[in-house]
């Protein structure tokens, strides 16, 4: 036995840890990507705390895993579902719980990403009165520019001003995909707005305007639940979902 | 200038630096970064290769020595002073937990952490030694960087590995400290806290008033920088009672 440095074993380790190929739903063909590390997994389970904060960060981490590890930059807000399940099946192995505590195979996940076409519209326009939504779907990359951006002003605003619910966390999501806004002539990009204003306009919308809004963005929702749907059952992507060390449920009956 | 120490449940001898007046305001300049706090204070520790509970015990003892022999604990409500020899009556024994275990292309081996928990990474060093292929990796002996290196690339099914070493030793790596019911968990940042308050003896207020009043007594306030704070109280004691004396003889004088 050899005696070795942390250098050396961190090569030793690269040499192990080689390249895999996953398919990837936007581009309709598969690539390269680097296995995923144990620093990811942490990263990724210790943001999944709940309320709007943790959801952002959640997702941020699962981004920025993809975004270092897949050899393509180019990847859509669809494409992080079916990246990160082949990506964990790749790290903690084939087998996943449902959110009935039942076994799932991620391959059957995988075999849904391929078979369930992802051809959405990238660009969208909503039209009212003098009120116009140019939306669009954000890369990763710029949907991570738009959390930061989100985290940095959440951190700023008195909690007691941003309750942590639900409807907190679906408005968030919904301003990922409003590009510009434009009332009779002056335009303003969404993103260059303070986070609270971007809430106050998203609550003010007139429901026709909201409704459309929603069904773009439940595009992408309805697809994760296609394909994250096993059978009758369904398996969530959470910080249990990272963990690995999946114990039978059956074990103790 | 040392102090030796003894370990209760091995009796091996351990050195430190001496804890002095001074290092008490440095500690004030590094805030509320724990984990600096901690690496400062690991810092008095001379002897190497100690792991985080002969490490703890060490700087006890060395507060017990430069400090305090109790330290003020709060019980319904009310402060009660514990002698440190008490606590460490719960380190008398400690049981042999060193394991090996076989994990894909590698062979891990744990025991108790070697690194104070000040985050994610240095709760896992109960992991001490990794063999790949025909290789070892003895991971006490990394710098810091190193080690969250080598942690943070290892491949994510080694994190259920890890825990569940730790889960199944939780009795083993939390010892009782006054009593039953307040516990020192080793693989939980509260541990480093708890060590990072014990060499937190004087505010920074009374750091500087203390200073200010030694200065009056003496010239070169080096001296008083570099005794020990059971020094400090000592002058600080002579000082009020030279005070109070001198009351009573100006007091006399007016009468």
């Amino acid at each position: 036995m050899e005696n070795i440095t942390a250098k050396e074993f961190l090569k030793k380790l690269a040499d192990i840890e080689t390249d895999f190929n996953i398919y990837v739903p936007s581009l309709g063909k598969s690539v390269e990507t680097l296995p995923l590390t144990l620093k990811q997994q942490k990263d990724i389970i210790s943001t999944a705390t709940g309320g709007a904060h943790g959801s952002l960060e959640f997702t941020r981490s699962i981004n920025d895993a993809i975004l270092k590890n897949v050899k393509e930059k180019k990847l859509y807000p669809y494409d992080r579902v079916p990246v990160i399940v082949q990506l964990r099946k790749h790290s903690l192995g084939d087998r996943a719980l449902t959110d009935d505590y039942e076994y799932a195979s991620l391959e059957d996940i995988i075999k849904n990403c391929k078979n369930e076409k992802a051809s959405f519209t990238n660009t969208g326009e909503i039209a009212v009165d003098s009120l116009k939504l140019k939306l669009r779907i954000p890369t990763l990359k710029e949907e991570n520019e738009i959390i930061s951006k989100c985290l940095i002003e959440l951190d700023k605003i008195d909690p007691e001003d941003v309750t942590e619910t639900v409807g907190t966390v679906f408005v968030f999501e919904l301003i990922k995909y409003i590009h510009t806004i434009s009332i009779k002539n002056d335009i303003v990009a969404f993103s260059d707005l303070k986070i609270q204003d971007r809430v106050d306009i998203i609550e003010r919308l007139p429901l026709s305007v909201y409704n459309e809004l929603v069904s773009f963005l439940r595009q992408i929702g309805k697809y994760e639940a296609d394909i994250l749907a096993v059978g009758d059952s369904y398996v969530s992507i959470d910080a249990a979902f990272f963990e690995g060390n999946i114990f039978d449920p059956s074990a103790d009956a | 200038m040392l102090v030796e120490v003894e370990i209760p449940f091995n009796k091996k001898k351990v050195q430190l630096n001496v804890f002095k007046f001074k290092h008490i305001n440095e500690l004030h300049w590094l805030k509320n970064s724990l984990s600096s706090k901690i690496k400062f204070l690991e810092g008095f520790i001379q002897t190497p290769r100690l792991n985080a509970v002969e490490k703890f015990i060490s700087l006890m003892l060395l507060r017990s020595e430069c400090i305090d022999s109790s330290i003020s604990v709060q019980r319904n409500n009310k402060s009660v002073n514990v002698d440190i020899e008490y606590i460490l009556e719960s380190f008398s024994q400690l049981a042999d937990i060193k394991t090996t275990i076989k994990h894909d292309s590698f062979e891990f081996v744990f025991d108790y952490p070697s690194r104070f928990c000040v985050d994610s990474n240095t709760m896992l060093s109960v992991l001490r030694q990794i063999k790949l292929d025909d290789s070892i990796i003895d991971l006490d002996l990394l710098s810091d960087e190193e080690f969250n290196n080598v942690i943070s690339n290892l491949p994510p099914s080694c994190l259920s590995v890890i825990t569940s070493f730790i889960d199944k030793h939780a009795d083993h790596l939390t010892f009782s400290l006054f009593g039953t019911k307040d516990k020192i968990d080793l693989t939980d940042f509260n541990s480093s806290l708890f060590v990072s308050n014990l060499f937190d003896c004087v505010s920074e207020q009374n750091y500087r008033e203390y200073l200010f009043l030694l200065s009056k007594r003496f010239s070169d306030i080096n001296f008083v920088l570099n005794c020990t704070f059971y020094e400090i109280e000592d002058y600080l004691d002579l000082y009020r009672k030279e005070a109070q004396q001198q009351n009573v003889e100006l007091q006399k004088t007016i009468d």
